[in-house]
């Protein structure tokens, strides 16, 4: 090989480690773009799968080892969002609870406070894609024991020399890291990547947190449907009963947690507090009576819910103790052990009491209830102030019911007395009648026993003259005498039994009754009694009965004071058409009877004036009358109308102005 | 004397038979009966003259005593028969009615037969 050749091989060689050197450092890159991708990829399948916002954490959690991963050392790694309103960066810790990884506002800073956040501003606004201030020496220890008060730091007992302060920006915040060396270019690059990865994680962050607040109010919004569904389907007042343990159940399907719950109902006139005390699932604990001084607690709980608002009271495991001993001791509660309502003493816990309407919704837990939960637990307080409106518009309700009921009973009373007085109002009307039905049978019992004396004097003395023949002949006119004696006496008899029978509340008894003779005997005691009242009343009556009408079955008193009234009216309608008739009135009351098929009808037709429309339809009302007052007690066509509907019968009114009235009580067989 | 006794009461013709039988068997008093105002006036009208008395009843069904009597004064003049009445109801308003139709008596239940036979007598 001569020199030039070698030279040549040589060059070769060196050309081609050159090139060598140059794919090496072509892999090295590639595989560095390749780890950086994969850890890229990492991050970015976690954030897909992210499916609540909770995951945020655990999301920032695998992004910050991937950074660890990919040998970028970092002291402290963090997630600022920006409040550009306020200039100030909210700082996001990762921390882990005992469910679940959360993610916790850690700290709140305003940019202008140090130097570190300040710089961040002309960043942002240069749309640089970081901001950096390094920090050394003093300035390191300066910045620790300054911010210390303000942020939530580590406590240091020896300071780094350096530290540098990274903020690369995402739309909405930055990725915080904190180094003891400046990054390179390729490692700033690498976060530049991660902090763009990071806005959108975030942005998803902020949709699903978005999403869930939806899910979350339609879930309230359901839940308050359900309460108020239940409120609408209140009856009376033991649903509020059914109220309570729905409330509970609603606040647990909402993910408040709570161990004991209950209802204070404010009662301002007493000046006591009414507590329903239950568990969780609505079974009670304790019902207590508790007056508004009776201890420190209820007197909060008054003056806060005078004032509407929530009132919160810490307890350690001592004071429940005292509460409960307290309650015992009172007589509020006889059995510590089901008031404690767990196997052990709550160690500690948190009352809340909400406002509503007439009182203070209760939950308690072993820590306070957040906002939100409070939040919710007045929504449900709201929608309860609806359904104890309710729950009291029922007591008023049950209340006017009841004296609506006394009333009713009241006036069932009255009425009872006014049918009463109505009878002896007709009674009154027809003594005069009566008493002339009966002065008339009278006058033939005492005129045929005198005539009966003479006779039996005339026959004495034929027989003692032996003409026995005269005194056989006096004997037989003597015997039909008796006979009529007796007849008109039975007939005074039944007017009396009619009168008493009439003026007796009705028996109630069915018997089978002559409905012929019970119309011929009321429409006589109508004549006359009408007579007895005004001499100059006089009217033809007539009867059509049907003979073939066989005994039905009705209370006869009750029957005849029907026939008895509409008798009457006839009677008064013709009389009144009589006193305005100017040509020739023949004033005609015709009291019929008919038999068809199995019902029986019993008309009473009048030639008066008739009903004039308007007034037809208040006939059956009580109290119309169109009589003057105090002649019609305006009882008597009403009484009548539920007397027949009682023996399931119809009355009808059937009327043709001018012309006269037709009253026709129909009655089954 | 024939007298016209109007009553819706049938028992009165037994019992006027009874009371005035002696008279009735002397023939010196003849009863004719009508049970309503209306057969009154249709026996009067037929049998015009015959009566010389008639006494009434006031209170009937259909046409009363009363209206009986402004009838029996104002179309039988000739001469005009006597008219008693009688009623139940011995009332002023009754009376005085009967007497402005112009009632001959006015007799009330229940009828004392004693002086209505002397009143006949004086009519005699």
């Amino acid at each position: 090989m001569n020199s030039q050749e070698e030279q040549k091989q040589s060059e070769k060689i060196a050309g081609l480690e050159k090139k060598l050197a140059e794919l090496n450092i072509e892999i090295q890159t590639k595989n560095r773009e390749l780890e950086i991708e994969a850890a890229l990829e990492k991050v970015r399948v976690k954030a897909t799968a992210m499916r609540t916002s909770s995951e945020l954490a655990e999301t920032s959690s695998v992004l910050f080892q991937q950074l660890s991963d990919l040998k970028i050392n970092v002291i402290r790694t963090g997630v600022g969002i920006f409040d550009e309103a306020n200039d100030a960066m909210e700082i996001w810790l990762t921390t882990v609870s005992d469910s679940q990884e959360v993610v916790r506002i850690l700290d709140y800073v305003n940019l202008h406070i140090h130097p570190v956040y300040e710089n961040i501003i002309p960043a942002r606004e240069k749309n640089k894609p970081f901001a950096v201030t390094e920090l050394a020496g003093n300035q390191v220890k300066q910045y620790y024991q300054t911010m210390s008060t303000y942020l939530s730091l580590p406590k240091h007992q020896e300071y780094n020399a350096n530290e540098y302060f990274y903020s690369f920006f995402f739309s909405k915040g930055a990725l915080n890291v904190i180094t003891k060396q400046k990054l390179t270019n390729e490692e700033c690059n690498i976060m530049i990547r991660f902090a763009q990865l990071f806005g959108l994680i975030y942005t998803r962050f902020l949709d699903l947190q978005k999403a869930e607040e939806q899910a979350n109010e339609t879930l309230k919004q359901t839940s308050l449907d359900r309460v108020r569904g239940q409120i609408a389907s209140m009856r009376s007042t033991e649903d509020l009963k059914k109220i309570t343990p729905l409330l509970w159940a609603e606040l647990k399907s909402l993910k408040v947690p709570f161990f004991r719950c209950g209802i204070f109902l404010v009662d301002e006139v007493e000046e006591v507090a009414h507590v329903y005390l239950s568990a969780p699932d609505g079974h009670s604990l304790a019902v207590l009576k508790l007056s508004f001084n009776a201890n420190s607690l209820t007197s909060n709980v008054i003056e806060y819910w005078r004032n509407n608002a929530i009132y919160r009271e810490h307890w350690e495991g001592k004071d429940f103790i005292n509460w409960t001993q307290s309650m015992y001791e009172q007589g509020q509660i006889d059995d510590k052990e089901k008031y404690q309502d767990a196997a052990s003493i709550p160690e500690k816990m948190d009352l809340h009491f909400i406002p509503f309407s007439n009182g203070m919704l209760y939950v308690s837990d072993i820590l306070p209830l957040s906002d939100e939960e409070i939040e919710i637990v007045r929504s449900l307080a709201d929608t309860f102030s609806i359904a104890y409106a309710r729950y009291e518009d029922f007591i008023q309700l049950e209340k006017a019911k009841q004296s609506i009921e006394s009333t009713l009973s009241e006036l069932k009373a009255t009425q009872s007395q006014l049918i009463q007085s109505e009878k002896m109002a007709s009674l009154g009307e027809l003594t005069a009648g009566i008493a002339h039905e009966i002065q008339n049978p009278l006058n033939f019992v005492n005129n045929f026993s005198e005539v009966n004396e003479e006779l039996l004097n005339e026959m004495k003395d034929e027989l003692l003259k032996g003409k026995i023949e005269e005194a056989i002949v006096i004997a037989e006119d003597a015997i039909e005498n008796q006979k009529k004696i007796n007849h008109h006496g039975k007939r005074a008899d039944a007017i009396v039994k009619g009168m008493l029978q009439h003026s007796r509340s009705s028996s109630g008894q069915k018997e089978p009754t002559d409905i012929n003779a019970l119309a011929t005997e009321y429409l006589r005691l109508a004549y006359h009694g009408l007579r007895a009242k005004d001499k100059s009343f006089n009217a033809t009556m007539k009867t059509e009965f049907d003979e073939s009408i066989p005994t039905i079955n009705v209370i006869p008193q009750d029957i005849g004071r029907v026939i008895l009234n509409l008798i009457t009216n006839a009677f008064y309608a013709v009389d009144e058409k009589k006193k305005s008739a100017n040509e020739v009135y023949e004033p005609t009351v015709t009291v019929s009877t008919k038999k068809i098929n199995d019902k029986v009808e019993i008309s009473v037709t009048d030639n008066g004036n008739g009903i004039p429309e308007q007034v037809k339809e208040k006939i059956f009302q009580p109290f119309f009358t169109t009589k003057p007052t105090g002649q019609g007690t305006g009882l008597g066509l009403s009484l009548s109308y539920d007397i027949v509907k009682a023996h399931s019968g119809e009355l009808i009114a059937e009327t043709m102005e001018g012309r006269g009235s037709i009253f026709t009580i129909i009655l089954p067989k | 004397m024939k007298i016209l006794v109007v009553d819706d009461e049938q028992d009165v013709k037994i019992l006027f038979e009874q009371r005035f039988r002696k008279e009735i068997k002397n023939k010196e008093i003849e009863f004719v009966f009508a049970f309503s105002g209306e057969e009154a006036l249709s026996y009067l009208n037929t049998n015009s003259h015959e009566a010389v008395l008639i006494l009434s009843d006031i209170n009937m069904p259909g046409m009363s005593g009363l209206d009986l009597l402004g009838q029996i004064k104002s179309k039988f003049n000739a001469p005009p028969p006597l008219v008693m009445m009688i009623t139940a109801y011995g009332d002023k308003e009754n009376y005085d009615t009967a007497m402005k139709l112009g009632a001959d008596d006015f007799l009330t239940k229940p009828v004392d037969f004693a002086s209505l036979k002397d009143k006949l007598k004086e009519i005699k």
